[in-house]
């Protein structure tokens, strides 16, 4: 940005007038830029205030009356403190539920290892004593006979 | 009541509203400068009215709750237009602008042109060639040129309300109408 453009900038700045011996020493370019600025400058308010709704504000803030605050102080907190008990209350007890079962299934699962561990019997029911005890264990052995 | 309020300054409207809480008086307060208001929030925006609603409203409402608290001794004015600035700018960055811009614009681009007199129909185009330059320009640069060229604001009141140097604000200001001016010409506006 050229010198002159900067020295009519610092004046509009102040809300003033550049004055004529700094706009007739400025180049043709700098000149246009120079107008331009001004142009939109000027028109800048008309454009705002066109699109501007005249209507004034209203603003309500909606206080609670005293009516409102008794209302809260002796329905709503009381409705609300219970609210968060039942709540509450439900909640422990469904922990609690929760971990009796689990102690429940820790224990069973206990018990069922220890009989595995402690006795063969799950095993020996399991099989036929009349095989353990039948010929086929004691059978002859097995004779090749080579026909060489 | 409203003729008292009338001859009241903007400090003595705020110590009449921190020991009362009338409405009125609060109302009265924020309409007195709803027009520099709506001008921020319109330049931020970039235009979008009905946008413009909510965002007074928010702005109302801080003030409202902040009003009480305020010292006298700042200044009135620079703090409700940053308060104006900052909502506007909070809304802008909350909502999908550009896909609400496009809408819009697809709306416009449908909709049959009204006949209007030659004279108000140049204007009204002369207008939306300066409005679309003004949209084209970065938030910031915007508010400024807002602040200083339409609101005549000291540019130390502007580094205020935007928590910038006086310096940076001098050079953006002057950026900013370099801005304008180079749009202008690809527009062909002059």
């Amino acid at each position: 940005m050229g010198k002159n453009l900067n020295t009519a900038q610092s004046f509009l700045d102040k809300n003033m007038d550049v004055p004529d011996n700094i706009l007739q020493s400025m180049t043709r370019e700098e000149l246009d830029t120079y107008h331009r600025m001004e142009y939109f400058r000027k028109n800048l308010t008309e454009v705002l205030d066109s699109e501007m709704d005249t209507a004034p504000l209203r603003f309500s803030s909606n206080i609670p009356d005293k009516k409102h605050t008794v209302l809260k102080r002796f329905l709503v907190l009381p409705a609300a403190t219970l609210f968060s008990i039942a709540v509450g209350f439900s909640l422990y007890h469904t922990v609690q539920l929760q971990k009796n079962y689990r102690e429940l299934v820790r224990e069973e699962t206990r018990n069922f290892i220890t009989t595995l561990t402690s006795s063969n019997a799950w095993w020996e029911s399991t099989v036929d004593e009349n095989a353990l005890s039948s010929d086929w264990f004691n059978a002859d052995p097995i004779v090749i006979k080579s026909s060489f | 009541m409203r003729q008292m309020i009338n001859n009241l300054s903007d400090d003595a409207c705020i110590k009449q509203f921190q020991n009362t809480g009338e409405e009125e008086v609060f109302n009265y307060l924020l309409n007195r400068h709803r027009v520099t208001m709506r001008r921020i929030i319109y330049s931020v925006l970039k235009g979008s009215k009905e946008d413009m609603e909510d965002v007074e409203q928010e702005i109302a409402l801080a003030l409202f709750k902040n009003l009480p608290s305020f010292s006298v001794k700042s200044s009135f004015t620079t703090y409700l237009y940053r308060i104006s600035r900052n909502k506007a700018v909070d809304f802008l960055r909350k909502t999908d602008r550009r896909r609400k811009i496009i809408n819009k614009a697809a709306l416009l681009s449908s909709r049959k042109p009204q006949e209007l007199p030659d004279e108000t129909l140049v204007k009204k185009s002369i207008h939306e060639e300066i409005k679309k330059v003004l949209f084209q320009l970065p938030e910031m640069e915007r508010t400024i040129l807002v602040l200083k060229d339409v609101e005549q604001l000291s540019l130390s009141d502007i580094g205020t309300i935007l928590h910038k140097p006086v310096g940076t604000v001098k050079s953006r200001l002057h950026r900013a109408r370099l801005h304008a001016a180079e749009r202008m010409k690809a527009r062909e506006i002059i």
